[in-house]
């Protein structure tokens, strides 16, 4: 991926704006599931989640994945993200207010890129988590010519083949 | 509770199924499909549903947000059912009763662009079990590639089957 030539000022400890979402209704839901292709009944029948034992339909966790990507893109743009994850620890249900949240813990180098790694939260109005993530995002060109080192050690193991 | 006799083994999905591999699917990503389910988080970025802004940012079109592979994911099993073959949820053994998406991991080497034609390729790599077999899991990975530009995103998918007491 090309990388913009500018560097990011970011360094471990790092807050990103939050992100607000929601309240989440199940017209969202209803949209969602259109709009993903991801039709799973328990997210908009509630009939159906009664009779799966469920209170009441809840949000896609990939929705809410979706929702907390912007915390890196809006801040960054997505041509710098290099890898983004995330465990879903809760359901998310209808009518929760979710806060997503980005802080960076960690500067590293890779592929000759200063990486920043980020950790992501999506919380509710009641603190409740829903979905922990982790996001790696490109900061710019790495200071240090070692983190290419696999691709210079292969260049010299080559060399040395020449010889 | 149940009398059945798949009740008798591990879980509910299908393990023989470990090591099983698509065909890789071709897809067109449209626009349209990209800016609304861009527009439904809620995206601030226009790059991701107007192609004049997307344009002025140096892109050929509007770019894919980050979790739109799993909108590629869902379009390559409308078109292996469109083609008479047996959708993964099925050939898993999945459960929609017990079912949670428990993990969702992506890396990227590249942006998925309007217009763009992919190759998908999904594979269900392993199952396993925790709490003496009360949650149950299976792991999928998905790689969304170019003709030209080679494998843009890989994907990892962990599903869950919630089995309480009741069953």
């Amino acid at each position: 991926m090309i990388l913009r030539p500018e560097r990011l000022d970011v360094e471990p400890g790092t807050k990103l704006a939050e992100v607000q979402f929601g309240p989440v209704t199940r017209a969202m839901l209803a949209l969602y599931a259109g709009a993903s292709g991801d039709h799973d009944p328990v997210h908009i029948d509630t009939d159906f989640a009664r009779k799966a034992g469920l209170a009441d339909v809840f949000a896609h966790g990939m929705l809410v994945f979706g929702i907390l990507s912007r915390v890196v893109t809006e801040p960054f743009g997505i041509d710098r993200l290099r890898a983004l994850g995330g465990r879903f620890v809760a359901i998310t249900e209808v009518h929760d207010l979710l806060t997503c949240s980005g802080l960076v813990t960690e500067l590293f180098e890779d592929a000759g890129e200063t990486r920043a790694r980020i950790e992501l939260r999506a919380t509710t109005q009641d603190g409740r988590e829903t979905l922990v993530g982790e996001a790696v995002v490109a900061v710019g060109a790495a200071e240090s010519p070692s983190s290419l080192s696999s691709i210079t050690s292969a260049d010299r193991s080559a060399e040395k083949q020449k010889e | 509770m149940s009398n059945r006799p798949e009740d008798t083994k591990k879980g509910l999905f299908r393990r023989e199924t470990k090591g099983l591999v698509t065909e890789p699917v071709s897809l067109l990503l449209e626009r349209r499909s990209i800016a609304s389910f861009a527009r439904i988080l809620g995206v601030a970025d226009p790059v991701f549903y107007d192609v004049a802004a997307a344009r002025a940012q140096g892109q050929p079109d509007i770019v894919a947000p980050p979790s739109f592979a799993v909108v590629v994911e869902a379009l390559a099993e409308e078109r292996r059912a469109d083609q008479g073959e047996i959708p993964l949820t099925t050939l898993l053994g999945c459960d929609f009763r017990y079912l949670l998406h428990g993990e969702q991991h992506y890396s990227y080497t590249g942006l998925l662009h309007a217009g763009d034609e992919v190759s998908v390729t999904t594979r269900i790599v392993d199952f396993y079990e925790k709490r003496g077999g009360l949650l149950e899991f299976a792991v999928l990975e998905m790689v969304i590639g170019h003709a030209a530009r080679g494998p843009i995103v890989h994907a990892r998918r962990i599903l869950v089957h919630r089995l309480g007491q009741d069953r």
